[in-house]
């Protein structure tokens, strides 16, 4: 897998790479673990969606960055609405807040390239720390996506 | 077939509405209704400025007084075998001059009626942070909510 950008840290040279099948990329387990985790930590904080926020299918691409072979971050994202100048940022996870920097400014600038205006992200609103860590990187609270629950309970 | 009516309710005005659906948005009777409400929320900067709904996977019902379409209520139903089957709800509107008259409401009743009969166990409204007016709507129909859509501008 070709390195497509590289950037000397403290940590170590950290390597970019990138798959356009997240399920024949060679770092698909260890994304699983970080999905699991973050699954997890979505269940832990009362997700109702937790597993459908995480059914990657088909079309998901990956980026992830390794030092000394060893991967230390993740990004999901989807390119099935780049006709529209969308980008889709499925996950993100890294190690360290540089690594996750890195990582997503080179996502930022092949987003750019691939001619979109705007990249967008699904966050649990109970999950505060992605949400702090997205407006870091500049994003900001756009939409909501508000939930009742039908039927016999009639509880959301 | 185009449309199936498939209610009539008194608004509270006194006046008789006519609820008709149809299962395609595309050539609906209500489909330029649809386009209109949704040009008027892109102006407002509370819809993207993109087509992000699909013609071929959202419903449409809508709400008819004197044979003029009053209110719509335009749905995806992509999500109805999902895990938690559910329905999105893809645009809500009624005419200014017909507003204060529980149509929105009654359209609702009508929504969550076809999200039961579809099986689904849930019903899901997208709406803007900015969009006041329809977070109160939404607040009234009981949605509440769970996820954020957070987006950045990179040119």
């Amino acid at each position: 897998m070709t390195v497509v950008y590289e950037e000397q840290t403290v940590q170590g040279v950290v390597k970019l790479k990138v798959s356009e099948l997240l399920t024949a990329s060679p770092v698909y387990e260890y994304f699983e673990k970080q999905k699991a985790e973050f699954v997890e930590y979505l269940l832990s904080i009362k997700e109702m969606f937790a597993r459908d926020h995480t059914t990657y299918q088909d079309e998901i691409s990956i980026l992830w960055a390794e030092i000394d072979n060893k991967p230390v971050g993740s990004i999901c994202f989807s390119k099935v609405d780049v006709s529209k100048r969308l980008m889709s940022l499925n996950f993100i996870d890294a190690e360290t807040d540089s690594v996750r920097k890195i990582m997503y400014q080179y996502f930022e600038r092949m987003s750019k390239e691939l001619n979109c205006v705007e990249i967008s992200h699904r966050v649990s609103l109970k999950d505060h720390k992605s949400m702090e860590q997205l407006e870091q990187l500049g994003f900001t609270m756009e939409f909501y996506l508000l939930f009742k629950r039908v039927g016999a309970n009639g509880k959301t | 077939m185009r449309f199936t009516i498939i209610g009539q309710e008194i608004d509270k005005l006194g006046d008789t509405l006519i609820i008709k659906h149809s299962d395609h948005l595309a050539f609906s009777p209500a489909y330029t209704s649809f386009v209109r409400h949704m040009m008027q929320l892109i102006d407002s900067e509370h819809h993207s400025a993109c087509t992000v709904w699909d013609d071929g996977s959202c419903a449409i019902l809508w709400a008819e007084l004197n044979e003029k379409i009053v209110g719509i209520f335009c749905y995806e139903t992509t999500y109805t075998k999902a895990s938690i089957p559910f329905l999105a709800i893809q645009l809500t509107a009624v005419e200014t001059e017909y507003r204060q008259r529980g149509i929105h409401k009654i359209m609702n009743k009508y929504f969550e009626q076809k999200a039961l009969e579809l099986g689904c166990v849930a019903i899901r409204a997208t709406v803007n942070v900015r969009n006041r007016v329809r977070l109160v709507s939404a607040e009234k129909d009981k949605l509440v909510p769970l996820i954020g859509i957070m987006t950045k501008v990179i040119q």
